[in-house]
């Protein structure tokens, strides 16, 4: 049986969603090139992972096995549509600069995949805290490429100046390639680099 | 009931369908009105922006923002004479531009030889904004590649009427390229261009392509965006045309 705690601190390097399963990669390209929507969109995925999976494994002994998918897909809209609502109410410029991304948390698979995974087969308590956990995992590796984009990119990280851009009049030449999305695709292959010659039982078989 | 059977599926189904939806409708109606406020405010915020008594980036309270609108005074012009319509401000505030030109006694069909913002029809009225100093703020809007583009276009009330700012606040252009046209850089190059001529002919064009000599009367367009480009430069000669905002700039 497993702890609560590997449950939730697992996810975060051990079973990284995105190092290891290279899952919800999408949005992990678009909205990290600042570091403010990225903490929002952490949040909202955090949230969204976390009570699916506990409404997933409340009823996951009612489920019909034949409909299972399409049970989960339409609780992780409805949670996405909620969480959506809120940000236009109380968050609406970061809420402006995503607002797609934010929807596309339906397809991010890392939800669907917990659900499917591990909220079908464990209780509700676990479920949630699994939701969490690899919510952090999710947040762990957006920070990581969210704060490396913004602060090389621009100089800046959440609005403050930490190098003063050559464009402001200050020293420091600002690197284009960091703000544009494939950049996510280098600095997330750093991430799993790094992880795996800390891990090395992460590394794959050749 | 057996967990796959047809009645359990079907039970199964609607239930969560109808919690789901109780959930959803109790968060989209209960926040309504803090979405609406957001939703004025941003507006507030890009009339404001078209001026330049806000800039783009920086943070202003919502006060602050309700504070600098309150010294403009909202009007109602009848497009294609120029002439201010006497209302009540409630009336000015009620006044919907989009539902406005969407029913039939309150908008005209524009002739399609003449459509080249590519908009159909358009109501007779608009609701523009002027400032103490005597600038106008004109609402406008046309096609480009993929939606109905949004601006405001802020001019002075000099003779060629001096551009003070164009804001597109809401449009559906490919994210990176159309797209830039809520760009602050682009849309920063049309300050200080001229819309008419010495005569007081129509004259502002947005130029496609590179190499372009650019002059007072002309900006660089979109790099990778020529539908876009064509787009803003077509509803700037329909909106301040002689068919809209034409005679109103001609006597102000």
């Amino acid at each position: 049986m497993t702890k609560p705690k590997e449950v939730l601190v697992e996810p975060i390097f051990e079973q990284n969603p995105i190092a290891l399963q290279v899952l919800g990669i999408c949005s992990a390209l678009a909205v990290t090139s600042k570091l403010a929507p990225t903490l929002i969109m952490c949040v909202s995925v955090i949230f969204v992972t976390a009570m699916s999976n506990a409404s997933v494994a409340l009823i996951r002994k009612q489920i019909p096995s034949s409909i299972r998918i399409i049970v989960q897909m339409t609780i992780i809209a409805s949670l996405v549509i909620v969480v959506e609502q809120v940000l236009k109410a109380y968050a609406f410029d970061v809420y402006k600069t995503m607002s797609v991304f934010v929807s596309l948390i339906i397809t991010n698979c890392i939800v669907m995949g917990r659900a499917e995974a591990f909220a079908m087969k464990n209780p509700v308590g676990m479920s949630f805290l699994d939701g969490i956990g690899n919510g952090l995992g999710y947040s762990a590796v957006l920070l990581f490429v969210a704060v490396i984009r913004e602060s090389l990119g621009s100089g800046k990280l959440l609005g403050y100046t930490l190098m003063k851009p050559v464009t402001e009049g200050g020293w420091y030449p600002t690197n284009g390639l960091l703000l544009l999305p494939p950049s996510a695709f280098f600095i997330i292959g750093i991430f799993i680099w790094i992880l795996r010659t800390w891990k090395k039982n992460q590394v794959e078989a050749a | 009931m057996h967990k796959d059977s047809i009645g359990k599926i079907l039970f199964v189904a609607i239930a969560l369908c109808a919690v789901c939806a109780v959930v959803v409708s109790i968060a989209s109606v209960g926040l309504r009105p803090y979405q609406e406020k957001n939703k004025s405010l941003d507006l507030k915020r890009n009339v404001l922006l078209a001026i330049g008594a806000v800039k783009q980036g920086e943070k202003v309270s919502g006060e602050k923002i309700e504070e600098i609108f309150s010294k403009l005074t909202p009007r109602l012009v009848e497009l294609g004479t120029g002439r201010y319509v006497d209302a009540s401000p409630e009336e000015i505030a009620a006044f919907n531009p989009i539902e406005a030109a969407k029913k039939p006694e309150t908008s005209i069909v524009i002739p399609p030889a003449k459509d080249i913002a590519g908009i159909k029809r358009r109501a007779k009225l608009a609701r523009i904004y002027t400032t103490e100093d005597g600038r106008l703020i004109l609402p406008i809007y046309g096609k480009g590649l993929w939606s109905t583009m949004f601006a405001y276009l802020a001019v002075q009330p000099d003779a060629q009427h001096t551009i003070d700012g164009l804001v597109y606040y809401q449009h559906g252009e490919t994210p990176g390229l159309g797209g830039e046209v809520d760009n602050p850089l682009w849309r920063g190059q049309f300050v200080g261009k001229k819309v008419l001529d010495g005569s007081g002919k129509y004259r502002l064009e947005v130029l496609k392509g590179t190499g372009n000599k650019l002059d007072e009367y002309s900006a660089d367009g979109m790099s990778g965006a020529t539908i876009t480009t064509r787009g803003v430069d077509n509803m700037l000669e329909y909106w301040l045309g002689p068919d809209c905002f034409g005679p109103l700039l001609a006597s102000s």
